[in-house]
């Protein structure tokens, strides 16, 4: 998803969370279990705000297909 | 994608300890959050900062998360910062990283609950005004000057009206 609707962000692994960044902007707040995770009511909960917090929600949500 | 919850507007303070690299500082924070119930219990999004979610079966252990997620991130950010003075300007960023949409829906939530068109909170919260100032402050200490009421408590949680 974010490949399509967020071109050229960057994620990196921190100590405790994935950072993802994009335009100079960093979303902070995704765990490490969220990334391929099996638990989807934790993984749609963090990624709906990630989409949100890069004005992607339109996008991701006809990528997730919702 | 988005779920089909009531929203309620909240604000929120909290302190925490963190260890950098060769330095302790106090982090303290007054900032605003976007509480979600939804069928799975309730969602805390983050408006200031705007860069995290947290996620649990009532309000009470959604903020234990919180208070759980704002260590992790301030931990991540010392790991990144070689001085004091970076961590703060980057906690200080990390702080002000919003988005305008999420902004507009917490203000749009701080009128429906004046005009008593929204439902009060799942849990009885404090009423804080929602002009209250947000606030970020990261304080450089010692050894000697900590304290046992440096360690991070519960963030406390108060509707904003």
């Amino acid at each position: 998803m974010l490949d399509v609707c967020l071109p050229g962000y960057r994620r990196q692994l921190k100590l405790h969370r994935y950072w993802v960044t994009h335009s100079g902007r960093t979303y902070r707040g995704l765990p490490k279990g969220s990334h391929g995770s099996t638990n989807p009511e934790i993984h749609v909960s963090h990624i709906r705000r990630l989409a949100a917090f890069f004005n992607i929600v339109a996008c991701a949500e006809r990528e997730l297909g919702h | 994608m988005q779920p089909n919850s009531t929203v309620w507007p909240l604000l929120f303070s909290f302190r925490g300890p963190v260890m950098g690299q060769g330095f302790l500082a106090v982090v303290e924070l007054r900032g605003r959050l976007l509480a979600r119930q939804t069928e799975d219990g309730i969602i805390l999004d983050g408006v200031n900062p705007g860069g995290f979610s947290c996620q649990a079966p009532t309000l009470d252990l959604a903020n234990l998360d919180l208070r759980g997620t704002l260590l992790e991130i301030l931990a991540d950010v010392a790991f990144e910062a070689p001085t004091f003075d970076a961590f703060r300007q980057e906690v200080t960023r990390f702080f002000e990283e919003t988005d305008a949409e999420s902004v507009d829906e917490w203000q749009a939530a701080v009128d429906a609950l004046r005009a008593a068109r929204l439902a009060e909170p799942p849990e009885p919260l404090p009423r804080w005004p929602a002009e209250l100032a947000l606030e970020v402050r990261v304080i450089e200490k010692d050894l000697a000057g900590v304290a046992p009421t440096d360690n991070a408590g519960r963030p406390t949680l108060a509707a904003a009206a």
